[in-house]
């Protein structure tokens, strides 16, 4: 009967554009992470990149920008993780928290502009501090732009802490949000980032997230 | 050309044929079929449909919504059914010269107030209610339409070009959307469209079928089309129940809408309607 009604023709669908799932990832490159931290970090965002591409849905929606920071603030703008190639990382110099915060934010800025104009549908925005020192610089200004993001719900903000980060100036950048490191399980929480991201990235209104539990690399959390 | 700019020319012109609109039926003769799916990966996870859909005809006017109902809720299906039912209720109820947008501001407000009720009753969450909605009352010569988030309605001529009459409603994010329990008025939506009647066809539908059949870039007459195809051959007026039975049955197997729909949880839902008339049988 439904072939009396319908034939066998051809239906043509819509095509849609990706969602695209934003993450931007400050990372502290300064002295004191050189050696094996600085290693697991390159390892865990090795592993970061393999597993959000074996995700089909993922590689394809999830988009990725590097603020790794130390002296400078070096800046690898947003690419999907189907292209994203993770650099290198060295370890050098001091820790300019607050000018990473704010030109990750502006990147972040940027791009949904750029999705605004182009009619892509995206999800919140994560951004992950991954630090283990003090900040070396004025941090007031990032502060408070995360507090204003966070609150307007511009953006998810993580702050995590490595081995000797001072616990009390990430909680200060991100009270809702700071969790502390076991170790140096970079692997684990990169894991965790490509699962979460991965979930996010397929969500639909109305969804309740079920996002992994960070029990495999997290040591505390703060809420 | 933008659905604005078409409408224009759709009230031009009937401007300048007055004599031959007034010169038609006193009523359209409606036809219509309906079909909801279950989502690939609800189904696959035996999770209850929670997509709802309803229609009633009177002589004067035809009435369709369709409603989804939040999959982060356990009673969104049941939200979705006691809104769409409520409103039909109150469209057969309702004397014709009340039918319009302040009509369905008060259904919709009224079926927030059972649902807050029955929250109440069963205590729970007034939340777990929650759904979206698209509702039309077509009369001959208007479409009152109201919308909460991402359900949506569009409309096509006897060219078979489809605009949407109004975008799904999304928050900034992709998974953020609207629903019945309101948690503003702002977040419902009611427009009134005139001079409607060189607008022949009517889709309802909720996300699931958005993705399948609009994108950035419009509609997609190509998909829409092909549901309607059937409904033209047919001049008896009414619900035509084997169309909706074959159109389950296609949304639920056609292999192009399997290959995207799956690992996807949205339920989909159609209602497409047409007063366009019927073409001739095809000769071969």
């Amino acid at each position: 009967m439904t072939d009396e009604i319908y034939g066998s023709d051809d239906l043509d669908l819509a095509e849609n554009p990706e969602r695209r799932c934003p993450a931007v990832l400050l990372l502290d490159v300064s002295s004191s992470m050189a050696g094996q931290p600085i290693e697991e970090l390159n390892r865990g965002l090795r592993i970061f990149t393999q597993s959000v591409n074996d995700d089909e849905i993922a590689r394809n929606r999830v988009e990725v920008a590097l603020v790794p920071f130390s002296t400078d603030v070096e800046v690898h703008d947003f690419v999907i993780a189907s292209d994203f190639r993770p650099p290198t990382l060295e370890a050098d110099g001091v820790t300019n928290m607050g000018a990473a915060i704010l030109r990750g934010l502006e990147l972040l800025e940027d791009r949904k502009q750029r999705y605004k104009q182009h009619n892509i549908p995206y999800y919140r925005p994560w951004v992950f501090l991954i630090t283990d020192g003090l900040p070396t610089d004025d941090i007031q200004l990032a502060v408070q732009r995360v507090h204003e993001g966070v609150q307007n719900s511009k953006f998810i903000f993580f702050a995590i802490g490595v081995e000797g980060a001072d616990m009390n100036v990430l909680r200060l950048i991100s009270p809702q949000r700071t969790a502390k490191l076991k170790g140096l399980k970079f692997r684990e929480l990169f894991e965790w980032l490509s699962n979460s991201l991965g979930e996010i990235s397929r969500s639909r209104p109305g969804d309740k997230l079920k996002l992994p539990r960070p029990d495999s690399w997290m040591d505390e959390i703060e809420v | 050309m933008s659905f604005l700019a078409r409408f224009r020319r759709i009230i031009a012109v009937n401007h300048e044929t007055q004599e031959e609109v007034a010169a038609q039926p006193l009523h359209a003769c409606w036809r219509w079929a309906a079909a909801r799916v279950r989502g690939e990966l609800h189904e696959r996870l035996n999770q209850p449909l929670q997509d709802a859909y309803a229609f009633a005809h009177r002589p004067e006017a035809l009435f369709m919504a369709v409603a989804d109902g939040a999959g982060s809720t356990s009673n969104g299906g049941r939200g979705a059914i006691l809104l769409t039912r409520h409103l039909r209720q109150r469209f057969r109820e309702t004397p014709a010269e009340e039918l319009g947008d302040a009509a369905l501001r008060q259904w919709i407000l009224e079926a927030d107030e059972r649902m807050h009720a029955l929250a109440r009753r069963r205590e729970c969450a007034v939340w777990d209610f929650s759904t979206t909605l698209l509702a039309v009352i077509a009369t001959d010569d208007a479409f009152h339409v109201a919308q909460v988030g991402d359900s949506s309605i569009a409309v096509a001529g006897a060219d078979g070009e489809w605009d949407l009459l109004c975008w799904p409603k999304n928050g900034e994010y992709s998974n953020v959307t609207f629903f019945v329990p309101l948690r503003t008025l702002e977040d419902m939506h009611l427009y009134t469209f005139r001079n409607t009647q060189a607008c022949t066809s009517l889709a309802l539908f909720t996300d699931g079928i958005a993705d399948l059949g609009v994108s950035d870039a419009g509609v997609a007459n190509g998909f829409f089309n092909y549901w309607l195809a059937p409904l033209l051959q047919r001049s008896q007026c009414g619900h035509h129940h084997d169309i909706s039975l074959a159109m389950r049955q296609r949304l639920r197997e056609h292999p192009a809408i399997r290959e995207r729909t799956e690992g996807v949880g949205d339920d989909r839902t159609l209602i497409i309607a047409t007063r366009g008339a019927p073409c001739p049988p095809a000769t071969t």
